[in-house]
């Protein structure tokens, strides 16, 4: 099927030798997966397709276990952190090489690593790796890369959402260790997490995105709590972290003390780079064209000329975001700069996921909101109250547009947006951390 | 239209009518007694002591209106809707004096036709009677009473868990009563009209209240410097909601005042329902959007109207369904009479 | 984009299309050409040919062309939507010249390719009957043997370019099968009236044609493979022209947007107007890699989706996308993009009549279905 995730045959190309050793690699350590041939067979298996996972703790628990111990295989072998420095346990290859290793695994059944790669491997690594010491990065990068470690981002707080660098999370300085106070919000990962990228606030007198500094937190420091948020999609994916009094070693800073927005900038980088794999997972593929097809079948719509059509258009819109993200990666393996296409795909994503569920509510009429006991009918609800946060997590689809109108098609900033004004004296929503 | 939180009828030219400070003030009580009264009798206690029995006879439609505007706004038990439907059916219905329920068509009838399955919008007695309508090919075919006891009762495990929903499956051999003709057809045909007048009106209720909340946090909730209602994105999705929850209110208005031909105003009930079903679609995506990522955990109450909303459309026809309905009226040559003049 | 190596041949090309079109088909040139008989300039049609060789570009060498591929003629087609040209180059060297190659006519070719190559023979395709849908096997002209050749009859709609082209391809049933027919512009007893269209820059006739001599092209029964084939390379083609379109009108509403003043601000620096430049740019993307893809396949590179399917998806969402970007940039532009002597509402005019062609979007829609297999 075209629009399937496997590296294509010219990305594959001179890589032959490569691909044969990730094979054998997998073959010895894993099984295949039967082969999807893209048929859809209605009533069969679960019929969850949540978005965002439900588990209870033990199977949460197990679920991480796993994925630590699939990362260390993958580590001791050579396959932990292909793009990153032999010298820190990586193979110092490129990201077309990072690309064709996941196409090969996606064949293969193995435990789900998002939770260590989403952020800690993908993003966080990536930040020790740029600003971090050598004693830093030596300490730090081969624990997470061998699934020893797991990190989560400190970001945002209540009162900072898309005006992250309007954050208030303090740290002062006390001898050889700084003294963190505040309250993180939106952490994904921190029960699990063993370190932890803290954003704080060391300058207020300073223009906001001038006074802050990043820190690596030791998520069992005393002062640390983490507490589950519970999301109205069901489950708790995200936490909230309080910061109270916890001492944090001058060593673990990254980067220079009041320079922590770039070293955030090398993360949110990261974050763009991450997002992509449309058509993976169970959410990705009920909203393809044969499942929501079966689904009109299975519902007794199949000729309803107006679904038709609305199928047809998403269709359309579904294949030609595969195109471009195809594209993107035929342009990145010949060392083209990207361009916007990597927010154009995150907003794509986005509204094609929330049209399939939509979509899906259209032909499930009734049957979405009272469960009648159909197999794959009420569980779209799980879907369905979860696609408002793929138009808000990873920033708002209103942000990402005002991006695109600013940097690409170079409209001029909201006015009356100050950037040079001390963050004492900004003007901020009195909610929650410490002013 | 009055910019007054409290105010949210429409004057009427009916009846001796209900002066404006009166409507304030009944207003604010119900908002009082939906938020302390939350189950129903409660609410009937309260409303007895109100007097409202003397309200509705001075203005039926305003009456009802700000009724269940306030009960949508309240989240409150919507188990008050039987009593409107019921106040059209008893007439062709033999006397009783056990309490009565009304069992709404579920969506999806059951396979076996000697079977009656619908919702109750609540536990009920078993010494409770049912009223269920039961169709034939063209519509409405006989109108059953049945015994609860008669029934299996499971917890609906609905969209909204706020809402104490039982699904009933009931053979309807087992009616104590069966009314058919077209005495019985008009009187559920007539109820089904008042029920989806109510309907809006509380789906109007829901969304105001949804407004209220996303407005209060766009005022109050700064970023870049400023609140975030600043922002035109923001201002654009309130008033487009503000628009979707106003012709909502004005469709119910048009309804009530279309509402006294023999089908008790048919055409314009199916008509404000579909509206406000679609509105509570829209306007609860936007209070959703603009309320960001506090919005979608369980800390914020928006989820609550989100899944009321939800529920209430589908009450007598969700919008999906009316939407078609309406649409092969008109394209088989029904009366295309319009609600509201624009 | 094709491989580097080529990129900057391609960059060159798009420059001197650009610069050419610019001076020879700016909007003065265009809105006088419009409302001439001829509906495009003659002069500067022999120059496209004589000059940039714009018409032999895909051609056969055997034909006189230069046997260049979908990488050259999609940014040709991108610069002849952005500057709205008025010209018979999608009926001429599109539909008819790829219905001749298809028809694997020998003959043929060499009989009508060369002049339609050297820009001194325009061509067209009729298809279509009164409903405008594309369908072989439910063609409106019919086809009759008869002692000296064949004979046709019947009113086919919406042809493009079909009162001026010297040559028509007519698609006709006739007891074999569809077959495809050769036919003279000056043929006894064809009428061709001149449809009045929504888009001006566009001609559409409809052609009656009474016992009109036809000579066959390909195999007789064979037509509709080669209407298949015509189909996905047009729709490939429109596409890259509507990609074009679609980006000038983005490039108009960001620069409007940055330029005009209001409340004492540029309009661009208000969320809505951010927002609606932000939604168009994601839609020419979207439409830009769709008709990407379209090319590549149709170019034959490896690792695309199979042309058909690309094809179809290609004209639902370039066409989607161009009438999106056409309204948003009227809107973006206020009260003055409303106004006839603003070129919003031609971009507007072709991006609408362009998304109703070949069946418009029941058509392009249901094929997008079709050939992902629903």
């Amino acid at each position: 099927m075209s629009t399937d995730n496997a590296p294509s045959a010219e990305v594959l190309d001179g890589m032959e030798d490569f691909v044969a050793e990730v094979r054998a690699f997998l073959e010895a350590h894993t099984t295949r997966l039967p082969v999807d041939d893209g048929a859809v067979e209605w009533g069969r298996g679960e019929d969850s397709i949540a978005y965002f996972p439900d588990d209870p703790p033990d199977v949460d628990e197990r679920k991480v276990t796993a994925a630590r111990e699939w990362q260390k295989t993958r580590y001791d072998n050579g396959f932990g952190w292909i793009t990153g420095p032999a010298e820190y346990g990586g193979r110092g290859l490129t990201s077309v090489h990072d690309m064709v290793y996941d196409g090969l695994e996606a064949e293969y059944d193995v435990p789900d690593t998002g939770v260590l790669s989403l952020i800690g491997l993908g993003m966080i690594g990536p930040t020790i790796l740029a600003h971090g010491t050598p004693e830093i990065k030596r300490r730090h990068l081969p624990a997470l890369y061998s699934g020893q470690s797991i990190a989560c981002q400190l970001f945002s707080e209540p009162a900072a959402g898309s005006d992250l660098a309007s954050l208030e999370t303090k740290a002062v300085r006390d001898g050889d260790e700084w003294v963190l106070t505040g309250q993180k919000v939106w952490t994904s990962v921190a029960r699990h997490a063993q370190l932890g990228m803290a954003l704080t606030r060391t300058d207020p007198d300073k223009p906001k995105h001038r006074g802050i500094t990043a820190f690596l937190v030791d998520m069992s420091a005393p002062g640390v709590d983490v507490r589950p948020l519970r999301q109205m999609s069901g489950g708790s994916e995200f936490n909230e972290v309080f910061l109270d009094d916890v001492r944090v070693p001058d060593d673990h800073r990254l980067g220079e003390v009041d320079g922590g927005w770039t070293v955030a900038l090398t993360t949110l980088m990261n974050e763009r780079a991450s997002v992509g794999g449309e058509g993976a997972g169970p959410a990705g593929k009920a909203v393809s064209v044969g499942f929501l097809a079966a689904l009109m079948r299975e519902f007794g719509q199949a000729d309803d000329a107006a679904l038709r059509r609305r199928l047809g258009e998403l269709h359309a819109d579904q294949a030609a975001t595969a195109y471009l993200n195809r594209q993107s990666v035929r342009r990145m393996r010949a060392g083209v700069q990207p361009g916007p296409e990597a927010s154009v795909s995150k907003l794509m994503y986005g509204q094609n996921l929330t049209r399939g569920a939509h979509f899906a509510a259209e032909v499930l009429g009734p049957r979405l909101a009272a469960d009648t006991g159909a197999w794959g009918a009420y569980s779209w609800n799980e879907l369905l109250l979860a696609t408002p946060a793929l138009r808000i997590l990873g920033g708002t689809e209103e942000i990402m547009k005002n991006i695109l109108a600013e940097r690409v098609l170079g409209l001029p900033k909201e006015p009356g947006i100050d950037t040079g004004t001390p963050f004492r004296e900004l003007r901020r929503s009195h909610q929650g951390g410490t002013p | 239209m009055s910019t007054s939180p409290t105010t949210t009828a429409e004057p009427t030219d009916d009846g001796p009518g209900l002066d404006p400070a009166t409507v304030e003030l009944l207003t604010g009580s119900l908002r009082e007694l939906f938020a302390e009264s939350t189950d129903a009798s409660a609410v009937s206690a309260a409303l007895a002591e109100l007097g409202w029995t003397e309200v509705v006879a001075a203005d039926p439609a305003l009456a009802t209106t700000i009724l269940f505007t306030e009960q949508g706004r309240g989240l409150a038990d919507p188990r008050i809707l039987d009593d409107v439907l019921l106040d059209l059916l008893e007439p062709v219905l033999p006397a009783t004096r056990s309490p009565r329920a009304v069992l709404y068509p579920h969506p999806v009838p059951a396979e076996d036709a000697g079977t009656v399955r619908g919702v109750l919008l609540g536990a009920v007695g078993e010494d409770t009677e049912l009223v269920a309508p039961r169709f034939g090919a063209d519509g409405v075919g006989e109108l059953l009473v049945l015994p609860a006891a008669a029934g299996s009762s499971t917890d609906l495990t609905g969209f909204d868990p706020g809402a104490a929903l039982r699904l009933v499956e009931i053979p309807a051999a087992a009616a104590t009563a069966r009314r058919t003709g077209p005495a019985a057809a008009q009187a559920w045909t007539r109820a089904e009209a008042a029920g989806r007048r109510a309907l809006a009106s509380a789906i109007a209720g829901v969304c105001e209240a949804a407004l209220a909340q996303a407005n209060a946090h766009v005022t109050a909730r700064v970023q870049y410097g400023k609140p975030i209602g600043a922002f035109q994105a923001v201002r654009h999705r309130m008033s487009e909601s503000h628009v979707a929850v106003t012709a909502t209110r004005r469709t119910v208005a048009a309804a009530w005042a279309a509402g006294t031909d023999a089908t008790g105003g048919a055409w314009e009930a199916r008509i404000a329902k579909y509206r406000a079903g679609r509105a509570q679609a829209e306007v609860l995506r936007h209070t959703v959007q603009v309320l960001g990522a506090m919005g979608l955990t369980l800390e914020s109450d928006m989820h609550r109207f989100v899944t009321r909303g939800a529920l209430l459309d589908l009450l007598l026809g969700d919008h999906r369904s009316l939407g078609q309905e309406i649409g092969a009226d008109l394209l088989t040559g029904s009366d295309a009479r319009p609600v509201v003049e624009i | 984009m094709s491989e580097t190596a080529g990129q900057s041949e391609l960059d060159d090309l798009r420059g001197s299309v650009r610069d050419f079109l610019s001076a020879k088909s700016g909007e003065e040139q265009v809105r006088r050409v419009m409302e001439s008989e001829t509906g495009y300039d003659e002069a500067v049609w022999a120059q496209m040919a004589d000059q940039l060789g714009l018409q032999q570009l895909v051609f056969p060498e055997e034909h006189g062309g230069y046997g260049f591929g979908f990488a050259e003629l999609s940014v040709v087609l991108q610069e002849m939507g952005r500057a709205l040209l008025p010209s018979p180059f999608l009926s001429s060297v599109v539909l008819a010249g790829s219905a001749l190659l298809a028809a694997d006519d020998a003959a043929a070719a060499a009989a009508h390719l060369p002049g339609i190559a050297s820009g001194k023979t325009t061509a067209t395709l009729a298809v279509a009957g009164e409903s405008g849908s594309w369908d072989p096997t439910a063609l409106p002209v019919v086809g009759t043997r008869a002692d000296d050749g064949w004979r046709l009859g019947g009113a086919t709609w919406f042809v493009l370019d079909g009162a001026t082209a010297d040559l028509l391809l007519v698609a006709a049933a006739t007891d074999a099968g569809p077959s495809l027919f050769a036919v003279s512009g000056t043929a006894a007893g064809l009428t061709r009236t001149a449809l009045r269209t929504l888009d001006p820059t566009r001609r559409q006739a409809r052609l009656d044609l009474d016992g009109v001599v036809g000579t066959p092209v390909g195999a007789l029964g064979g037509a509709a493979p080669v209407l298949d084939r015509v189909l996905d390379l047009a729709m490939t083609a429109l596409a890259a022209e509507q990609v074009g379109g679609a980006r000038a009108c983005l490039e108009a509403s960001a620069a409007y947007a940055r330029d005009r003043v209001q409340f004492g601000r540029p309009i661009g620096t208000f969320q809505a107007v951010k927002h609606k430049c932000a939604d168009m740019l994601v839609r020419v993307q979207l439409a830009d890699a769709a008709a990407q893809e379209a090319a590549d396949a149709a170019a034959g590179l490896p690792g695309r989706a199979p042309l058909a399917e690309a094809a179809a998806v290609a004209h639902a969402v370039c066409s989607e996308s161009y009438v999106f970007a056409a309204a948003e940039n009227i809107q973006v532009h206020g009260g003055i993009g409303f106004t006839w002597e603003h070129p919003a509402h031609l971009y507007f005019r072709r991006a609408k009549s362009s998304q109703l062609l070949f069946g418009g979007p029941a058509g392009y829609f249901g094929r997008v279905l079709d050939r992902a297999g629903v």
